[in-house]
């Protein structure tokens, strides 16, 4: 799974969105990429404002 | 998009600026959920969401996302939702202003009121508005009354909702400065006393 979430975080353009990861047991991870939302901080209610490193590594241990 | 950890009901979301990328973990439904839910909010300013603007959810809750059609500056779309909280019940409703939208999720009965004071509150400030009510199906304080003060300023609007408030002895009132609107949620009796004392204070104006 970390190994998916590399490659598809580090890209220099995004792919097809969204994309799934089956987890199992009815967990999927799925990645949007958003092509007109640009302030994801405000639109996702993320209060947290994390540096770019720290967004990283969230998405890699979700 | 506004909110969507709350309004999809997940804790595990995670963006990343860099890709404009979101992240989440969820069931099938989540996901689902999720992908509906960006779709409306990802496109292009001045595009309406795509139909259907309506989400059914397992058991009683429903989302809907409401496209306004007349501009507001972001605090008078905060003055609106907060106006509709109140009111409605709701719980669950976010603002997205990049887009001029509302997101909301809540039971059908208070969508339905939702829907119904978004109509009273998004039209233009020119437009002659009447006084209306809606009716809920159950509970006592069933009636919700909107009243428009002609050409009010800020003050006056006060000046109303505290005579109203007193008189009719209401909890929940709340104004909207852009339209001069009062909202009343009350007994038959209590919207009907509020509406006596709006209609005296416009005559005396």
């Amino acid at each position: 799974m970390a190994a998916w979430y590399v490659k598809q975080l580090d890209r220099a353009t995004p792919p097809p969105s969204p994309q799934d990861y089956p987890v199992g047991n009815d967990d999927t991870v799925r990645m949007f990429f958003l092509a007109h939302v640009f302030n994801i901080a405000a639109a996702s209610g993320n209060r947290d404002e994390p540096t770019r490193h720290h967004r990283y590594q969230a998405a890699v241990h979700l | 998009m506004t909110n969507l950890r709350a309004i999809i009901d997940i804790k595990r979301l995670f963006i990343y600026d860099t890709l404009h990328a979101v992240a989440v973990r969820g069931t099938g439904s989540q996901n689902a959920m999720a992908t509906w839910l960006v779709n409306q909010l990802d496109q292009p300013i001045g595009v309406p969401s795509p139909a259907p603007n309506d989400y059914a959810l397992s058991g009683d809750d429903v989302t809907h996302v409401f496209n306004l059609s007349n501009p507001r500056a972001p605090m008078e779309t905060q003055e609106m939702v907060t106006l509709i909280r109140s009111v409605a019940d709701v719980q669950q409703i976010f603002t997205y202003n990049a887009r001029k939208t509302i997101v909301v999720r809540t039971s059908p009965d208070h969508m339905a009121l939702t829907a119904w004071l978004v109509k009273q509150l998004d039209r233009p400030a020119s437009t002659p508005s009447v006084t209306v009510q809606y009716t809920l199906p159950r509970g006592p304080d069933n009636i919700v009354g909107v009243f428009y003060l002609p050409n009010p300023s800020r003050e006056r609007l006060n000046k109303a909702a505290t005579q109203v408030r007193t008189t009719a002895r209401v909890q929940r009132l709340f104004t909207y400065g852009t339209l001069g609107a009062l909202a009343v949620r009350g007994t038959v009796g209590q919207v009907a006393t509020a509406e006596k004392v709006i209609e005296e204070m416009n005559q005396v104006r």
